[in-house]
């Protein structure tokens, strides 16, 4: 097993950003449901 | 007579383990029910791949190529990334969102419980493992079997079996796997925490508009997403449309089969002997574990923060049904709802943190392949 610092440091911006766009897309579809359920009923 | 019995010296140990492995599967398919449409096909598919020169799969005989079936299977399905995809039909023409969209708030969860994908990407490009590897596992954690075959396939990773083993027994262990995890972070007060559920009716329009808008927003966000929340909400779309009941059952039994079959077995082409008895199977196995685990730590500690803000609590529990594996993941939080308050019914709310939990795996597993890839 090779303990490799360096890539686990280069994963975390990434998965910061990943975390992010999951939460990005999740957030406009919350949005455009609210605007709907309310426009929709 | 005795060329009946020449390959007999072609037996090595390594396949027989396997065969042993593929029994152990089509064992835990039968009879402990796990997940036995992917788990029974794999078993089988592992004793037929490492049978010694098994015609299943592709030989070099007299120095003559001979292509092997299940390597067809593969090229045709998986390394094309194709029955994923339309397994992905099924599930959406399967899936019913309206607990999401009477609750939209429930969306938030299905978010942080992917947090143990990306704390595993992390965890396993520590322990050296090659960046497209390590995403191939982390992916482990979606809780979603054709995400995983699709990510882990995309980066062509060497580990699709020991992946794809993994995520699905995983799937299959959630009632295992998640109650002493939520049992350890969450205090008995928290997990008595009711819930209201109001049952608001949604219109035939916002179901319909739903597939649409989810797919407009992952493609923009996250665009290598596309194929796989496209091909999910098609099938979602057909079923919600009202017009297409015959495709909607079609693709919800006769597809979703038909797929079903073939992938199990076409994914046993990458369980030979020599790719799967590693070291390094061994640690995507407890990898996919940490996957899990953290998947289910990042839901109900983001239902935890919530708590410190709202006025109307949230039960802790619900954070961790916002994985993928549906519908085994709401009903292990409303049965442990229901293990401290006889009358507490969490289902509803779960379930709406679920079918959450498979639109953010799948933008997940874009977004993995979109940072790496």
């Amino acid at each position: 097993m090779n303990i490799n610092f360096d890539a686990f440091l280069e994963t975390l911006p990434m998965a910061v950003t990943g975390m992010t766009g999951i939460f990005t897309v999740i957030l406009i579809i919350f949005i455009v449901i609210k605007i709907m359920n309310k426009a929709f009923k | 007579m005795l060329e009946i019995f020449e390959n007999f010296q072609n037996i090595t140990i390594p396949q027989i383990i396997m065969w042993a492995i593929g029994g152990v599967l089509i064992y835990l398919a039968i009879k402990k029910d796990m997940e036995p449409t992917l788990l029974l096909p794999l078993g089988f598919g592992a004793i037929l791949v490492n049978l010694p020169l098994s015609g299943a799969i592709t030989q070099i005989h007299n120095g003559v190529e001979e292509v092997g079936a299940i390597d067809i299977l593969f090229n045709a399905g998986i390394a094309n990334e194709l029955f994923p995809l339309l397994l992905f039909i099924g599930i959406g023409a399967m899936i019913d969102f309206e607990p999401l969209l009477t609750n939209p708030k429930l969306m938030f969860f299905g978010v942080f419980a992917q947090f143990g994908i990306f704390f595993t990407l992390s965890l396993a490009a520590l322990l050296g493992f090659d960046l497209k590897d390590a995403a191939s596992i982390a992916i482990i954690g979606a809780a979603d079997g054709p995400t995983s075959i699709f990510v882990a396939n995309y980066f062509n990773s060497k580990y699709v079996g020991a992946i794809i083993v993994a995520a699905y027994s995983y799937m299959a262990l959630v009632p295992i796997i998640q109650p002493p995890v939520i049992k350890l972070i969450t205090t008995q007060k928290e997990r008595k925490i009711r819930m209201e559920y109001k049952q608001n009716s949604v219109s035939k329009l916002t179901k319909i508009m739903f597939p649409i808008i989810v797919t407009i927003a992952a493609g923009i966000v996250a665009p290598r997403s596309v194929a796989l929340i496209g091909f999910l909400m098609f099938g979602n779309l057909i079923r919600e449309c009202g017009v297409l009941n015959m495709l909607s059952q079609t693709a919800q039994k006769e597809l979703a089969n038909l797929i079903t079959i073939l992938l199990g077995i076409s994914v046993a082409s990458k369980m030979r002997a020599d790719m799967f008895l590693t070291t390094e199977t061994l640690m995507i196995l407890a990898l996919g574990l940490v996957a899990f685990i953290f998947d289910t730590v990042g839901g109900v500690c983001f239902a935890k923060i919530i708590n410190l803000f709202a006025k109307k609590k949230v039960n802790p529990m619900i954070g961790a049904a916002g994985i993928s594996a549906f519908p085994m993941s709401s009903r292990v939080v409303h049965k442990m709802g229901l293990a401290e308050d006889p009358s507490n019914f969490l289902l509803m709310h779960a379930a709406g943190a679920n079918v959450s939990g498979q639109i953010a795996s799948v933008i997940a597993g874009g977004l993995i392949i979109a940072l790496i890839g």
